[in-house]
């Protein structure tokens, strides 16, 4: 069998040869077990009438915008509920479905989302809004930004957050028990069918202040789990070769705070979950995590992001994903639209992406680098 | 016993061994051991006791985390809230967690992806579809009835969890009680008590080849040691109880005293919504007790219904869409609409199961020599999760299989129930499911 | 050849013969001969009885239970059946019969016969192939199937105590004047069970049927073929997972809660990890076996390297997930030997922690081959038990306030002062530093031998001349499906010298138990009493 022996000796060389700059180099590795956007929702934060309706009250609104009086919503509702499939499957649905228009025929919506009336859906609005995850992308400040709650830092630009935030199945708060229902279902039914991702930082000396690496890869391996189906620990992963997962970073250490050393100058390529997000693409990209007293890390990474990767991520279940999960699509893909705010196409000047912030967490982990003819580990 | 001993759990094989250490040992088992209830009085009058049966209930989305897990394992355990509507049959039940469904990371199937792992013991490898528990054990108990099996669904559909080996698709449900009805108890329906009776070639041809081959087993003992020819006497007494057990098979089988045909019924009309449901619930289960009294199949599959499919007349949300819709009540922590229809769905199983045990069969029920294997698709419906799924038995299989218990088995794939039911039915079995969620373990407590 | 010690024609008095069933692994190692890799067994075995924690000293006290021979009976017919099914009848079955609707006698005789010597391990009597021709003919005329006739008579055979006990039949020996010996074909069964854990081959049949195996130079000439074979690894295997208790992972639970990454695949992954090192180290390298206690050098796999916390990813180009790969501890890794590894230390834990009397007294036992005595009735152990006390936060603690009862303290010191050292490892296995966030203390003793670690008690084991008598005794224990008898200890002594001499081989060992003229000699069987000494035909013509 021609796999490689790892000895303990092999792996404290190993560690010092990588990067090559400090002669007594420290590098930890996590494995990534949660990533999502960051929300704060707050009561009062999309103003009188609280969030955007539930789907099934939405889709007689949008009966009523494809020109259906309310009496006839009334009646073909009634007509549905008394049907086989009750209101899962009647007329109004199959008028949602094919709610997009062209050329007066009727047109799936959700592949054709700019051909449907925009229901003006809301997004965040007022005080009680004011406080979301994030940084300040842009370099400006003004009434309109948000503010970290964590760091207090002003003019954070997460529009994104702003126009999913009263979307219902994206209210939420971090961790994975508050999280918004959209992305604890996409952790909890996909969790095991993606590839694990992996986060080292390196440098000096973990435990003081200074300059640091640090890379977000992409593993062979999946995410290894416990009896019980939370994330193990300790596990070897061996970092994907391919260039186009791995995201390389200089950072620095300031009182066990490990943040981006030029905020905004790179930029972030992961591949995701072909059956969720393909692929999460960022520019401008800022970060900040810490590793905790269990040796577990928390962190933020934010960036502008392509909305339509976003739009075509959560459209691409179609019915199912706009019942079960995400909410009205077309609605969504207005509000994303609306709240771009960054790379104007040049044609018609529309943004093409959205400041945005995702949360991660991350336990402790061995990785394993495969191109060198040694194998090189971070724990 | 040692006191070291007491450090560790005790179960059955320990026990055992502790019980043979150091003697020359016959742990001999009283003839058809296996095949009495608790009171010892199933056999009838020609000393052959009446078939188990095997059943399948399926109930898609699960229970609500939280409100269904027990805080105690083993006997004794409380019920928490959803499951307190099958609070009266806890005694012959077993349930069981911690376990999950292994999809060993191929694309996962909405709720498919559950319920194909929780019948069939994994998802499907290469061109061969794996057949559904129900089959391989209708493979081996259901061979000489009229039905092999019979697959019926409670809400209007024709869907089913039951598959046969390599065929491509689903064996369908019946969801009229008046077509079951026909079907069953039509002009094709004879009376079981009358019909002539011939006996199985085979166990003919096997009674002779045991007795043509008795000397030349007996010689192998004539050249042996004292101790030697007292261990071979419990082979021999063993043996003697196959040959008891080929001469049961041989003789025209039990009258099935509580064999009626039922009278016809009027069904409520089909749907999905749970005022139909109800009725056709019991329709089914009168129906079905009468088939099995009268040994017309050993293997019944009963579904609930499609996932999306189950709603209250008027409700403008069926039951699936209600796990991703409704939010979270914060005060009460759970989804309140959502719950109901788990304790809904709770009590219909109640009462299909009263149904079976309210079919008295000489001293016992129908229940008693059912097990009925209940599985869900997730363990948590609203993310989709398939850790932690609850997995339900009812009945003792005729005297096959303990019950009382909660299991808990974190992390173990589902198929050890299936696998301890497969055994518990007789199968010739020692391991079940694929890949990850293959298994050679059984809950060995459970073994009667 | 080489050249064979004394040892193997000490002068011994031995005990009876007695006849041994087969275990599950040599029923199935038997099947797979005779019928092929891929024949399916369906059914599962009774559990076997251990004999002072040994399964194979348990073969020559067990029969079959009612239970158990309904699972025989069933596996004999899914064997049977598939043997003359229409996919392997054509490599199984050497004649085709006149017609399929009918008995062929002809072709039931040639079958039967070359099959049931193999299944028998040894040549049908006349009477015994007549009866079973007999009753494939019968069964083939009442269901008008020659196969069907065919497979029931086969499956009579897999149910026969002639396939279910290996027998020992004696005939005089000529070495002993007045004593006996095991016959040739008994012999190449003892042999072969003990080498290879299976039934003989058509070599070693074929041995004993020309009378090699009478001659100590064809004893010699077959052992030494044996040995080299590659199925001598299968032999190795199942003594050492008797040997060490690993049918008890069956049983064995954890709270998960606790232990969450004990799961079913950890528990495989560990036993084969120990059955891979003992390969390895005793077979491939011939090596000294007290270095099992202190070698750094294991196989893992990706499951076993986050319990051990240690990097491990399977590189294959085309790896497989889960594969195994070498890995060596450092060299000031306290980590070494086998005690260390989680096949022993989750084996000799209780459900919800570790237990340093527990593994101590597995040490006594497995390792030494000494007795621990049981605790006296009417013991509180709640101090020892509770790993939630703020007071006792390590087992070191809890186990030093437990022996402030005098009655305990004499146990105990026979137990946890080595078990103690392997307290780095949790009631899983698990690696760790601290218990209950205080750091853990490992220093112990062993019979003398004080050490501070995990290391140290290897060191200990290795050194420790109970170590080596021990594998001879419970080798010989194995080979011989019981306790060596009062007459049999010269044989034992010899062999424990030898061993010594050898520097500790096991192969050695296994060859030079298997040459012994001690291994074959028997005494004659205490006959049935009067009444009972009737053969059983006659008692039932009465």
């Amino acid at each position: 069998m021609p796999t490689q022996l790892l000895s303990g000796a092999i792996l404290a060389v190993a560690a010092a040869a990588l990067f090559a700059a400090p002669a007594r180099a420290e590098s930890k590795s996590f494995v990534v077990t949660w990533f999502g956007q960051a929300m704060n929702s707050k009561d009062g934060d999309c103003g009188p009438g609280g969030p955007n309706p539930r789907w099934a009250e939405q889709r007689l609104r949008n009966a009523r915008d494809m020109g259906l009086s309310g009496e006839e919503v009334e009646k073909t509702l009634k007509e549905d509920l008394a049907g086989d499939e009750g209101g899962e499957a009647g007329k109004l649905v199959q008028m949602s479905v094919f709610r997009g228009k062209i050329d007066g025929e009727p047109v799936n919506g959700y592949l054709y989302p700019n051909t449907v009336v925009d229901p003006k859906l809301k997004g965040l609005i007022g005080d009680n809004a004011k406080f979301q995850y994030g940084f300040n992308l842009d370099g400006k400040s003004t009434d309109e930004d948000f503010e970290d709650p964590e760091t207090h830092q002003t003019g954070v630009d997460s529009e994104f957050t702003r126009a999913m935030g009263c979307m219902p199945n994206f209210r939420g708060g971090l961790t994975p028990a508050t999280a918004p229902l959209e992305y604890a279902w996409a952790w909890a039914w996909k969790k095991e069918g993606r590839s694990a991702w992996i986060i080292t930082v390196t440098a000096e000396d973990l435990t003081k202040d200074g300059d640091a690496t640090v890379t977000f890869d992409r593993a062979i391996e999946r995410l290894r789990f416990n009896a019980d189906g939370t994330p193990r620990n300790d596990s070897s992963y061996r970092i994907d070769p391919s260039p186009r997962s791995h995201n390389e970073y200089k950072a620095v250490i300031t009182n066990g705070m490990i943040t981006l050393a030029d905020q905004g100058a790179g930029d972030f390529n992961m591949v995701y979950n072909p059956e969720f997000i393909p692929v999460i693409r960022m520019t401008k990209v800022h970060m900040r995590m810490k590793v905790l007293a269990d040796r577990t890390i928390e962190g933020f990474i934010g960036g502008y992001e392509r909305w339509d990767d976003l739009y075509i991520a959560y459209a691409s279940g179609g019915k199912a994903n706009e019942d079960g999960n995400a909410g009205d699509l077309p609605g969504l893909y207005y509000l994303l639209k609306k709240y771009a705010d960054y790379d104007p196409s040049p044609a018609t000047g529309q943004n093409m992406a959205i400041s945005s912030t995702w949360n991660f967490y991350g336990i402790p982990a061995f990785s394993v680098k495969t191109e060198s003819p040694k194998a090189t580990v971070h724990h | 016993m040692s006191a070291l001993m007491n450090c560790r759990a005790l179960n059955r094989r320990t026990l055992l061994r502790g019980s043979m250490a150091g003697a020359a040992v016959t742990v001999a088992l009283p003839v058809l051991d296996g095949f009495l209830n608790d009171n010892g009085t199933a056999l009838a009058a020609t000393g052959k006791p009446l078939p188990p049966v095997f059943g399948t209930w399926f109930q898609a989305l699960s229970f609500t985390p939280g409100r269904w897990l027990p805080d105690q394992v083993g006997k004794g355990y409380e019920s928490k809230a959803e499951l307190k509507p099958l609070d009266r049959f806890k005694d012959r039940m077993n349930l069981f967690s911690g376990m999950k469904y292994f999809h060993d990371s191929r694309p996962m199937e909405d709720h498919r992806s559950g319920w194909v792992i929780g019948s069939s013991g994994g998802l499907q490898v290469g061109s061969v579809a794996p057949p559904s528990i129900d089959d391989i054990i209708a493979e081996n108990i259901g061979k000489r009835t009229r039905f092999r099996s019979l697959e019926i669904s409670l809400s209007g559909t024709r869907q089913s969890i039951s598959r046969r080996a390599n065929s491509p698709t689903y064996n369908p449900s019946e969801p009229s009680p008046t077509a079951l009805y026909s079907r069953i108890f039509g002009p094709e329906f004879k009376d079981p008590n009358a019909a002539a009776f011939t006996p199985d070639a085979v166990a003919l041809a096997r009674k002779s080849v045991l007795s043509v081959v008795a000397e030349d087993r007996k010689a192998f003992s004539a050249k042996l040691g004292a101790a030697d020819r007292a261990r071979l006497e419990e082979y021999f007494t063993s043996v003697r109880q196959i040959e008891q057990q080929l001469e049961i098979e041989l003789q025209k089988p039990a009258p099935l005293d509580s064999c009626t045909r039922p009278g016809k019924m009027d069904e409520a009309g089909l749907g999905n919504t749970t005022e139909l449901v109800e009725p056709n619930t019991k329709l089914f289960g009168q129906l079905l007790a009468h088939a099995l009294s009268c040994d017309q199949t050993r293997v019944v599959n009963v579904h609930l219904g499609i996932h999306s499919a189950i709603r209250k007349t008027g409700g403008a949300l069926a039951w699936h869409s209600l796990t991703h819709e409704e939010p979270t009540d914060e005060k009460l922590g759970y989804q309140p609409q959502v719950v109901w229809f788990i304790e809904w769905a709770n009590q219909n199983f109640a009462s299909f199961l009263s149904v079976l045990e309210n079919t008295k069969e000489g001293p016992g029920t129908l229940l008693d020599r059912m097990a009925l294997l209940w599985i869900t698709d997730h363990g948590d419906a609203r993310i989709h999760s398939v850790d932690n799924v609850p997995i339900i038995t009812v009945g003792n299989a005729g005297g096959r299989l303990k019950s009382g218990y909660h299991i808990s088995a974190p992390g173990d794939p589902s198929t050890r129930v299936g696998l301890t039911l497969q055994q518990a039915f007789g199968l010739p079995v020692n391991s079940w499911g694929l890949l990850s969620n293959a298994t050679t373990k059984t809950f060995s407590e459970l073994q009667a | 050849m080489p050249a064979f010690a004394k040892e193997s024609t000490v002068k011994i008095t031995p005990e009876e013969a007695v006849v041994r069933r087969l275990t599950g692994e040599q029923y199935r190692a038997v099947i797979r001969d005779v019928f092929g890799p891929t024949i399916e067994f369906g059914g599962h075995f009774e559990p076997g009885l251990k004999v002072n924690g040994l399964a194979a000293a348990g073969t020559s006290s067990i029969g079959v239970t009612p239970a158990g021979m309904e699972q025989y009976d069933a596996m004999a017919r899914v064997i049977a059946d598939q043997v003359v099914s229409e996919a392997y009848r054509a490599q199984m079955i050497p004649c085709t019969p006149a017609t399929s609707r009918r008995a062929d006698d002809a072709c039931a005789r040639q079958f039967l016969g070359s099959v049931g010597r193999l299944l028998y391990r040894r040549p049908l009597t006349a009477s015994s192939l007549t009866a079973h021709v007999a009753a494939a003919g019968a069964a083939a005329d009442a269901t008008h199937d020659f196969y069907k006739g065919l497979a029931l008579s086969l499956g009579a055979m897999l149910s026969s105590p002639q396939f279910l006990f290996r027998d020992a039949e004696l005939e005089a020996d000529p070495e002993n004047k007045g004593g006996y010996r095991l016959d040739a074909y008994s012999k190449a069964s003892q042999l072969s069970f003990f080498l290879w854990n299976a039934g003989p081959d058509l070599q070693l049949l074929a041995a004993a049927e020309k009378g090699e195996l009478g001659t100590r130079k064809g004893l010699e000439r077959q052992v030494e073929r044996m040995m080299a074979s590659p199925r001598v690894e299968a032999g190795v295997r199942a003594f050492f997972i008797d040997n060490f208790g690993f049918d008890e992972f069956a049983d064995l639970t954890k709270d998960a809660v606790l232990f969450p990454k004990f799961s079913a695949q950890a528990t495989a992954d560990a036993q084969e990890q120990t059955l891979k090192t003992v390969v390895e180290l005793l077979l491939k390298n011939n090596g000294d076996y007290r270095d099992l206690f202190t070698t750094k050098k294991t196989f893992l796999t990706p499951e076993l390297g986050a319990i051990y916390r240690v990097p491990l990813v399977d590189n294959r180009p085309a790896g497989t997930p889960d594969g195994w790969a070498p890995y060596e501890f450092a060299a000031d890794d306290k980590r070494a030997g086998i005690l260390t590894h989680m096949s022993f230390t989750a084996l000799h834990s209780p459900a919800g922690r570790g237990s340093p009397t527990i593994r101590g007294k597995a040490l006594r036992e497995v390792i030494l081959c000494q007795k621990v005595p049981p605790p006296p009735g009417n013991v509180q152990f709640n101090v020892v038990q509770d790993t939630t006390n703020p007071l006792y936060k390590t087992a070191r603690d809890r186990l030093t306030a437990h022996r402030n009862n005098p009655v305990c303290a004499g146990c105990h010191k026979i137990t946890d002062p080595m078990g103690l050292a392997l307290e780095n490892f949790d009631g899983a296995g698990e690696f760790r530093t601290t218990e209950n966030g205080k750091a853990i203390d490992t220093s112990g003793e062993l019979d003398g031998i004080a050490f501070t670690d995990a290391e140290g008690l290897g060191k200990a084991v290795h050194d420790n001349p109970a170590t080596p008598s021990c594998l001879v005794n419970r080798l010989a224990s194995y080979a011989m499906g019981r306790a060596p008898g009062a007459g049999e200890g010269p044989w034992i002594s010899a062999l424990q010298t030898s061993f010594t001499e050898k520097g500790y081989r096991v192969p050695d060992l296994m060859r030079e138990i298997a040459v012994s003229s001690a291994f074959y000699q028997r005494a004659l069987p205490t006959l049935p009493s009067a009444m009972a000494s009737a053969p059983p035909a006659q008692q039932e013509a009465k």
